[in-house]
């Protein structure tokens, strides 16, 4: 009893850094706590074979900089003991990432040819999977302190990225200038159709618009209007209040309009009436064009 | 500096950084597309779930979605992409809207969109753009639109118009609005870009809420369409939740702007709107965010009209009271509001229509792809095929059609897959060089063409799926079954006029179910189960009637009506197959129409004998079949050469049935070639008419080669074959091969009864022929049976005053006179005459056997006058319908000597049989058994006048005919007797000696046949007795 409760300590110190061992002698019931970690990881994957100690290392070597209680409780605990197990090469918990983390990456990596899903699914798996002689798998540097899905999504945009720029598929994110200028084609074909001439007024407009914001603003407008990041998620990167992060997103928005605005009504043919429904056009598939122009 | 790691960016979103290191993590993220787009991945934000960066998939020029050609794109909306394309069958362009709804509700949502496509289908209404077709495609559902040529009312209030200009346009729209709303059709989106005013001046509402989730009923789907503002970036939200557009809140009612129901109160609203902005130039509402809108539009803050508006007072109350906030307060429904703003008239105004620009047809062509590529795709549609024809479905055909063990399966299954391969071939040979040539230069042929070989494959597909449960009796018809199969040159050739009637794309899983049915009851009727076919089309017509559309019911009929002439319930057949060819003629399937009129041709003018019809069906008939194009449809034109060669022959038209057969075996051989089933029916036919024609030789030889086709088609057991077996005995018995005919027609009744139930009606003609050699053997009791059933047979399948049932009967009389009992015989001759008079008309030679073989009676009975009357009247019916040199007459020439012979009128005797003797050795050859007869005649005769000396010759000849074609032993017997008779009297060297032999043979062989020879053997005996009386004879003396 007093065995095993020194045992879950011990692992724990043995990985500890130095720097922070001293830390330990002021916590209580540290034993428990770390027994506590053990009970949720095994009640979340109850198929997987892992002793205590093992993870409880893993854990010591991922402590999040907070004093060590409230670091222990910052941990996506199932994510870390998941991702301990696989960097071990259980089977199972190789089976289980595959099913639950593996398959829910693809949707988010935007309109890929399936082949090309199908070679970033096979990269990652190699690399974050497999160990080498001299270094463990890379799967073993999840932090826990973030979901391990996002953290393996961000790993999957690079490995999209680094497919795209090798073999020369550049062409897996650029648009071809006639999709752009299609854009404005509106949404309901039996609808009017945009004149050519106007088509590129509008694009060109959009253009010089968006050249015309500052980086700040065109990331804001991407990240919320192009790639759906919440007036939350904002906050806490932007570090402000969401009621800031929002207020900055909407003058960014607001700007963009004027500048098209101004720079279609440098277009003499463009009168009134044909100008604002020009913007109305615009205002109504701003989230829809700023993407296709971003990127 | 290259790019935060995956741990970084994962610790930043979760705001896991210190404060400096965030800071510099954001500052490059804000520059750094690649990091914006890997955080954009790890956020688990609901909005994402969209697969946003999928762009729609776009057809390609030439692409076929259900029967349409893709032309080019003419927009993309939030739900989807909008085509030109061509409708091949109808010849004209539609604009083809294609509906993918996503999202958790998809399947709820696409068949919500389904009920009101068709419903909007349904709605037929000249301000309503018309919904001509609705489909599914795969997840997605398409429109089939009517393609206007103009421009959008939001084009042309552009320039500015005069007030009453303006509002005659919106009363048109609002007609439309308003047609839809009593339609039960909310349109939740109305707004000048969804009004359409054409090239013909006809104003057009569209785009109805068909791309819009419903807010009434169901659960939402998606984000819904308005959300209650937020506190903050309201705006922002509603935009980027549904990453798609919402269509124009300026112009939604403030209900639908606080996320309320829209209903028709809410179109009325946005009609205002619209109206308002078209009147003044201006939208009412100031506002561009939705809640700015809907805040504007709930306090009712309408923008003051412009101070130089000239606008009357009463029109903008009208829209005043529309844009009221409260939906109550509003007109109560479009109607009334149209009556208000029509209770003013308005002033006529000029040509407008000439200022309006064209935009619809502009488009985006999309690249053609490389010849190559075009190559592929046609060889991969021209792949459809396989799921209909492929090797897995010719295996399972073969695996089912050696599993039941018939003798004739190898050989049925080698002729049908040979056949089912080339029809295959074929379509995809021409499938793929019409996908080829739509490449050209003038594609719409080529795109019609393809349509016609698409919509042919379903008879192919149902055909293959009866073979693959091929059961004995599907093996054994498996020939006739796809003999249906034909009209794919038809497509290249004239595409328009082949392409079968298509139903609409959401009938479409209904109408192929009902004509896989359809291929069963074909199969069972092909297999002689008419009744089991009969419950089958019975069950299909109760079930179609929810289908509603008329060209599968005109098909269903039309098999209903061909069972029921199958199963001998001829009266229903007819009716029935009018009702087809109605059905037909309404849903303009023309090849349904001659298919009817043909069966019609068979049931009326063949099998109910109705003479005089069948010529105005005829005319019907051809007229249809010239319609289709005997070329492209050799099947139906061999059809209707067949029927009426068979109608012809009925009536005893010989000539023309020869014609018609031969025309008919000449367009056989050349679509079918030389050994197909189809031209072995002509080869028969023929023969039928030399038999009728007493051409025996030439009808046996017609009987052998159509055999010979159809045992190398079917194999040796097959049941088909009984028929032209039947024929066959028959030709033999012509020629005296008593022995063969009578072994091949049991061979026919067996393969027949082998088969079907014993009153089936194939059954009556080889009981007929069997019946009737055996009487000729004297074996009556026997005869008497099989031809008695016959009768009954006929009488139940074809009726009693068939031309079959009454020369059945006459048989039976004939059976009655060899057993001596002349009034029976009589009576049963004198039915069929009546009933023949009755059916064909009093002057029908086909009446003239049974006058004859009354007159045979009467005589017999010693009524001597009626016998001439009848023989007479005989004669003159065969010289009417066949000519004087016809050797038909030769028939009646023959009783009529022997009445001449009885009246001792021997001189006139001679005549008859000399005449005869003359028709039949030119008709016949000098060597059938009927010149025997005819020698044998004459020399009687001229025994009666005394000439002894030539008598004997010819009867030596007439006796040397008897040995090689022996048709009826009783006359072989009397000739040999008159020769011994000859003999006796010439008393020449040897003639005693030989005499006494004669005499003795023929009594023996008239001893054998029985009752039969009763009168004959009594002469036989008489002369003997008189001989034993007086042994040495004088050398002159004639017997009396």
């Amino acid at each position: 009893m007093s065995q095993s409760r020194d045992s879950l300590v011990a692992a724990f110190r043995e990985r500890l850094p130095a720097t922070r061992q001293a830390e330990l002698d002021s916590v209580e019931g540290l034993e428990a706590r770390l027994a506590e970690l053990v009970e949720k990881a095994h009640t979340a994957w109850p198929e997987l074979e892992m002793s205590g100690a093992t993870f409880i290392q893993h854990v010591a070597r991922h402590l999040p900089s907070a004093p060590v209680p409230d670091a222990l409780g910052q941990l996506h605990v199932a994510d870390l003991y998941l991702a301990c197990a696989c960097a071990t090469g259980e089977r199972r918990a190789l089976a289980a990432f595959e099913q639950h983390v593996l398959e829910k990456v693809p949707p988010r990596l935007g309109a890929l040819p399936s082949a090309t899903v199908d070679e970033v699914l096979q990269v990652m798996r190699q690399r974050l999977l497999l160990g080498r002689t001299d270094s463990p798998a890379k799967i073993s540097d999840y932090s826990g302190r973030g979901p391990l899905l996002a953290w393996v999504r961000i790993i999957a945009t690079r490995i999209v990225g680094e497919l795209a720029s090798q073999d020369g598929r550049q062409e897996l994110f650029d648009e071809p200038p006639e999709a752009l200028a299609r854009m404005f084609s509106p949404d309901d074909p039996e609808r009017t159709l945009l004149k050519e001439d106007t088509r590129q007024a509008l694009a060109e407009a959009l253009r010089s618009g968006l050249a015309a914001l500052s980086e700040r603003e065109r990331a804001l407008l991407r990240l919320h209007h192009v790639h759906g990041l919440t007036m939350d998620r904002l906050s806490t990167m932007y570090g402000e209040p969401r009621s800031s992060v929002a207020r900055k997103v909407t003058q960014a928005r607001e700007r963009l309009l004027k500048l098209i605005r101004a720079a279609l009504a440098s277009r003499a043919r463009l009168e009134g009436s044909e100008l604002e429904s020009l913007l109305g056009l615009v205002r109504s598939r701003l989230d829809f064009s700023i993407h296709r122009w971003m990127d | 500096m290259g790019c935060p790691d995956e741990t970084t960016l994962s610790d930043f979103l979760v705001g896991a950084l210190s404060e400096e290191r965030r800071a510099s993590v954001l500052t490059h993220v804000e520059g750094c597309p690649s990091c914006q787009r890997a955080l954009a991945a790890a956020e688990d934000s609901p909005r994402l779930e969209v697969p946003w960066t999928d762009p729609p998939v776009m057809l390609q020029r030439g692409a076929l979605l259900a029967r349409y050609v893709v032309l080019e794109p003419i927009g993309v909306g939030a739900m989807g992409v909008v085509y030109a394309a061509y409708d091949p069958e109808l010849d004209r362009q539609v604009a083809l809207k294609l509906l993918r709804p996503e999202g958790r509700h998809m399947e709820e949502l696409r068949m919500r969109l389904l009920r009101e496509a068709q419903s909007l289908a349904r709605l037929s209404h000249p301000n309503v753009v018309a919904v001509h077709d609705v489909g599914v495609c795969g997840d997605g559902i398409f429109l089939a639109l009517e393609l206007v040529e103009g421009t959008t009312l939001a084009d042309w209030v552009k320039s500015p118009r005069p007030w009453p200009e303006v509002l005659r346009i919106f009363l048109d729209a609002g007609r439309g609005l308003a047609a839809a709303h009593t339609a039960g059709l909310v349109h939740r989106d109305f707004k000048p870009a969804n009004v359409l005013v054409g090239k013909d001046g006809r104003v057009r509402v569209t785009d109805f809420g068909l791309a819009r989730p419903s807010n009434r009923g169901g659960p939402p789907v998606e984000a819904p369409v308005a959300v209650p503002p937020a506190p903050e970036g309201g705006a922002d939200a509603l935009l980027t939740r549904t990453g798609a557009l919402l269509g124009t809140p300026a112009y939604m009612a403030p209900e639908q702007l606080m996320g309320g129901s829209a209903d028709a109160l809410s179109d009325q609203f946005s009609f205002c709107v619209a109206l308002h902005e078209a009147l003044y130039g201006l939208r009412p509402f100031e506002g561009v965010t939705p809640e700015a809108l809907g805040e504007a539009a709930l306090a009712g803050r309408v923008r003051p009209p412009p101070r130089d508006s000239r606008v009357p007072a009463w029109l903008r109350a009208v829209v005043l009271r529309g844009l009221s906030p409260k939906p109550e307060d509003r007109f109560p429904s479009m109607e009334v509001l149209l009556a208000a703003l029509t209770r003013h008239p308005v002033r006529r105004v000029g040509l407008w229509a000439t200022a309006v620009a064209f935009a619809c047809l502009v488009g985006l062509v999309v690249g053609y792809g490389g010849a190559h590529r075009r190559e592929v795709r046609c060889e991969q549609e021209a792949e459809n095929l396989a799921r209909v024809w492929g090797p897995a479905q010719r295996e399972r055909v073969h695996q089912a059609f050696l599993a039941t063990g018939k003798a004739y399966a190898t050989s049925a299954w080698e002729t049908l897959s040979a056949e089912l391969d080339a029809h295959a071939g074929q379509w995809r040979a021409l499938r793929t060089e019409a996908c080829l040539a739509a490449g050209g230069s003038a594609p719409e042929a080529a795109w019609q063409t393809q349509a016609c070989l698409d919509a042919r494959l379903w008879q192919l597909a149902a055909i293959t799926e009866v073979l693959e449960n091929a059961d004995a009796q599907t093996v054994q018809n498996a020939q006739q079954m796809i003999s249906s199969l034909e009209g794919l040159e038809g497509c290249r050739d004239a595409p328009v006029l082949s392409t079968r009637p298509q139903p609409l794309e959401a009938l479409r899983p209904k109408v192929d179910a009902a004509r896989r049915k359809l291929a069963e009851a074909r199969a069972r009727m092909e297999a002689g189960r008419h009744a089991d076919g009969i419950v089958l089309t019975t069950a299909l017509l109760k079930d179609i009637a929810s289908i509603d559309y008329r060209p599968l019911e005109a098909e269903v009929l039309l098999l209903h009506g061909h069972l029921h002439g199958m199963a001998g319930k001829l009266t229903e057949a007819e009716g029935i197959l009018y009702r087809a060819l109605w059905a037909a003629e309404a849903s303009r399937d023309d090849e349904t129409v001659a298919r009817a009129w043909i069966l019609l041709i068979w049931v009326v003018g063949d099998q109910l004998a109705r003479v005089g019809e069948a010529d105005r069906l005829a005319q019907h008939a051809r007229a249809a079949v010239e319609r289709l194009g005997r070329d492209r449809f050799p099947g139906i034109a061999t059809d209707l050469h067949l029927r009426l060669g068979g109608v012809w022959l009925v009536e005893g038209r010989l000539e023309r049935a020869d014609e018609e057969f031969t025309e008919g075996l000449a367009l056989s051989r050349k679509a079918y070639g030389q050994e197909s089933l189809r031209t072995s029916y002509f080869v028969s036919g023929l023969g039928r008419v030399r038999s009728r024609q007493l051409r025996s030789a030439e009808a046996l030889a017609l009987y052998r080669k159509a055999q010979a086709q159809r045992e190398a088609i079917w194999g040796p057991d097959h049941p088909g074959l009984a028929l032209n077996l039947s024929n066959i005995a028959a030709e033999l018995m012509s020629l005296g091969r008593r022995e063969e005919a009578i072994s091949v027609w049991r061979r026919s009744l067996a393969l027949l009864e082998a088969s079907r139930a014993a009153d089936h009606p194939s059954l009556a003609a080889p009981l007929n022929n069997l019946g009737s050699v055996l009487r000729v053997l004297g074996r009556l009791d026997e005869a008497r049976e099989y031809l008695t059933r016959a009768v009954a047979i006929f009488e139940h399948s074809k009726g009693t005053d068939h031309p079959n049932t009454a020369i059945a009967l006459s048989g039976v009389g004939m059976v009655a006179y060899d057993s001596q009992h002349f009034e029976e015989a009589l009576s049963y001759h004198r039915q069929a005459v009546e009933r023949l008079q009755r059916a064909l008309g009093a002057d029908t030679s086909r009446a003239a056997p049974a006058l004859m073989y009354m007159g045979m009676a009467q005589q017999r009975l010693g009524r001597n006058a009626e016998a001439r009357r009848n023989l007479q009247r005989s004669v003159q019916l065969w010289e009417m319908e066949n000519g004087p040199e016809s050797a038909t007459v030769g028939f009646a020439l023959r009783p009529l000597a022997h009445l001449e012979l009885a009246t001792n009128t021997p001189k006139q005797a001679q005549a008859h049989c000399e005449r005869a003797l003359k028709l039949d050795e030119k008709a016949q050859g000098s060597e059938s058994p009927d010149v025997a007869l005819d020698l044998a005649c004459i020399a009687e005769a001229q025994l009666a006048l005394g000439s002894v000396d030539p008598a004997v010759p010819l009867l030596e000849r007439a006796l040397r005919v008897h040995v090689v074609a022996s048709r009826d032993p009783l006359d072989e017997g009397w000739a040999t007797f008159l020769l011994g008779k000859a003999l006796a009297v010439r008393g020449g060297p040897g003639d005693a000696q030989r005499a006494t032999e004669r005499v003795e043979a023929a009594r023996a062989c008239m001893t054998k046949l029985g009752v039969r020879a009763t009168q004959e053997l009594k002469e036989v005996q008489g002369w003997l007795a008189r001989q034993s009386e007086a042994p040495s004879l004088a050398r002159h003396e004639v017997t009396p």
